[in-house]
């Protein structure tokens, strides 16, 4: 596996901060759609960066225009320090990327073998032996040898999936971009790409990866934006956009009561300086579901949790549950995204439109 | 993935690197076009076809010379049984008109007229799959979208466009080439086999069929970019076959009807609209290629049965070229703007 995945170029340490990826303004629209608005994005070289947004959110326009195949209407692309609308620039930067989009695209009549050889082609590699083995070993490494003579129109969506991963590290890219890359794939493949791409960032591999499996960008991304309706809301390292979502859960024994403390705490705020914020949310997996299907999330310091149930206490408001809240990256999406909370929830109003660090 | 695959990164196989050559890496493009042409199931289908039909036709001229060849003498010189002074022609006599009627229909099946009637066979049987073919190879890019492959790889469009025009040219030079080779290797057999005599043809001769090549190449290759700029803007197969054989049936129903439309308005009106419209024909695609090949294929053997329009060579010349040039250009136009968002 170690030799498909070789050290990048520049991969130690002291480039840790070269920004390999930079847009600045990228808007794409297509006709009255706005589908990319204003988007800046940085990658460093070594980062596993997540993209994320719900359907439509711009995710696929953004990796598109990375990639040269959809020109943008405004803004700028820099790749590698190179000027994206420079023909010659752009394809230098390529040269150094390798990339899945969507559904893998092959030649179905061909077979996964004669596939890479056309993409080696493409990739600017001469029809040379050393390229010949080159494109085994990279269908051997996803596990397809056994079936490289087949052609394509034969293989399960999960083998297509495959594919398209062995073409995007066929070159020992210095940057893999991966649109969904566990489409498809059953779970023991997910888990397999899962650690294919932690074992490319151990080797200083810049990872762009966009994806709507927040649980699984969570395990594996350093870095993350996330995208809506083309608009960028929130990017940052992700242990410190979760750090927001650190805090106090507490579980009433009715909807009253919960509302009654939710009012109590709010106006505690003022008074109380390390009192930042309350919101209602939905209980994490797992722990208990009070009646109403709410909790309220109190957004302190965890050692200050005796005090907010004195505080509450003082009102006659006693906690049926009062339990430490760890951040993850989904609460955080939907939280974001505005998507299926609950619709008393003053939650999207606690938010700033750049939450997390920037 | 393979958890046995090797541990070491030191075992990693060095990649060779790109050439960054950009013709060298449009040569390679354009194998690999090739590549794909001969590994669809459709270009072993349509080559059959083409030999097929093309035997069918040899076959019929075959059996025509057959039937020439066996035929009793003709009825005009026997004399009738109380005729004065008839003399019935002699064995000699009879011969002669039989080999002067199968000298008159071989040409098809005699090296080397065989060259010029294959080349009139190809312009219309080859035409159409030529063009089958070069829709298929450039639309089913679309379909399969297999276009970002390439362009998310560093290739760039002008490349992969290249490299498919340099891939057409070599498919019609094939076309072309395979089949003057068949016609001659039917110009020296059958011909001969009904006892017709062939001549070798002299330096200038074996000039006229090289010229004879390049035009008949260049007229197929012709249609073939009106294929790729149609698959190009129709995004996929069925445009670049449909548009194409529009544009040669369109070709084929408007001269005749423009030229006989011109000549009644300069009959009936006297007057320039007529000639104007009796000469736009001129100006296809068609006529100037078809003038090309007659041109190529004039002195010394006369290899092009059909003289063409009456076009200098460097009018056909440039006209056709324009007519590549456009063809190109709006392909290249069209998808140096267009989005990949297949």
């Amino acid at each position: 596996m170690d030799a498909m995945v070789a050290p990048a170029t520049s991969g130690d340490t002291t480039h840790a901060v070269e920004v390999v990826l930079a847009t600045t303004g990228l808007t794409k629209r297509y006709n009255k759609r706005l589908a990319v608005n204003g988007l800046n994005l940085e990658v460093r070289r070594g980062d596993v960066f997540g993209l994320l947004g719900p359907n439509g959110s711009g995710k696929s326009t953004t990796l598109r225009m990375v990639l040269g195949l959809v020109w943008p209407t405004a803004g700028s692309i820099s790749l590698f320090g190179g000027d994206h609308s420079q023909s010659d620039q752009r394809r230098a930067a390529l040269r150094r990327i390798g990339a899945v989009v969507e559904q893998p695209a092959f030649y179905p009549y061909l077979s996964g073998q004669q596939n890479l050889r056309g993409v080696a082609t493409f990739a600017g590699l001469p029809s040379s032996p050393e390229t010949r083995k080159r494109v085994d070993e990279a269908i051997g490494y996803v596990g397809l040898s056994e079936r490289a003579n087949d052609a394509y129109r034969k293989y399960s969506l999960g083998m297509k999936q495959r594919l398209g991963i062995a073409a995007a590290l066929l070159t020992q890219p210095e940057m893999v971009v991966l649109d969904e890359p566990t489409n498809g794939l059953d779970p023991a493949g997910m888990v397999e790409v899962r650690a294919l791409i932690q074992q490319l960032a151990q080797r200083g591999i810049t990872v762009l990866l966009a994806s709507h499996l927040l649980h699984e960008v969570q395990q594996v991304c350093t870095r993350v934006a996330i995208m809506k309706e083309g608009t960028l809301l929130a990017q940052g390292e992700v242990s410190e956009l979760l750090a927001a979502q650190i805090g106090v859960q507490l579980g009433f024994a009715d909807p009253a009561t919960l509302q009654h403390a939710w009012e109590t705490l709010q106006a505690a705020m003022e008074a109380t300086p390390w009192l930042r914020g309350t919101r209602l949310v939905i209980p994490e997996a797992g722990s208990w579901v009070p009646p109403g299907g709410q909790a309220l999330f109190v957004d302190a310091p965890l050692e200050r949790a005796p005090e907010i149930n004195a505080l509450l206490a003082e009102h006659g408001i006693f906690a049926a549950e009062l339990r430490r809240r760890e951040g993850n990256l989904e609460q955080y999406f939907l939280a974001l995204t505005g998507e299926n909370m609950p619709s008393s929830s003053p939650i999207s109003s606690s938010i700033p439109p750049q939450g997390g660090a920037a | 993935m393979n958890s046995t695959a090797p541990q070491a990164s030191a075992n990693a196989l060095a990649i060779p690197a790109p050439s960054g050559f950009w013709l060298i890496e449009v040569l390679r493009l354009t194998r690999w076009e090739l590549y794909l042409a001969w590994r669809r199931v459709m270009a072993k289908v349509l080559i059959i076809l083409l030999v097929v039909f093309y035997a069918i036709v040899v076959g019929f001229v075959g059996f025509a010379l057959t039937t020439i060849q066996n035929q009793p003498p003709p009825q005009a010189f026997q004399c009738p049984p109380d005729a004065v002074g008839c003399q019935a022609p002699t064995q000699e006599q009879l011969d002669a008109e039989r080999a002067a009627n199968i000298a008159q229909f071989s040409g098809p099946v005699t090296f080397p007229s065989s060259l010029g009637f294959a080349a009139s066979f190809t312009r219309i049987v080859g035409l159409i799959l030529i063009c089958i073919m070069a829709g298929t190879l450039v639309g089913s890019e679309y379909g399969f979208s297999t276009q970002r492959l390439a362009l998310s790889r560093g290739t760039s469009r002008l490349q992969i466009l290249t490299a498919q025009a340099c891939a057409l040219a070599i498919i019609s030079m094939i076309m072309a080439g395979g089949m003057m080779v068949l016609a001659t290797l039917v110009g020296v057999t059958v011909g001969p086999a009904f006892g017709v005599a062939i001549s070798m043809p002299s330096f200038g001769g074996w000039m006229e069929i090289a010229k004879f090549f390049i035009a008949f190449s260049f007229s197929l290759f012709a249609y073939t970019l009106l294929a790729l700029a149609a698959a190009t803007l129709g995004k996929g197969t069925a445009a670049g076959i449909g548009l194409t054989f529009g544009v040669i049936v369109l070709e084929l129903i408007l001269t005749p009807l423009l030229t006989a439309i011109g000549a009644v308005l300069v009959g009936i009106a006297h007057n320039d609209f007529g000639n104007v419209l009796a000469h736009i024909p001129d100006w296809f695609l068609g006529s100037n290629v078809a003038a090309l090949l007659g041109h190529a294929g004039q002195y010394p053997i006369a290899l092009a049965p059909d003289p063409g329009p009456n076009f200098t060579f460097a009018r056909a010349f440039v006209v056709s070229i324009i007519y590549c040039a456009i063809f190109f250009g709006a392909s290249y136009l069209l998808l140096s703007r267009r989005d990949v968002t297949e």
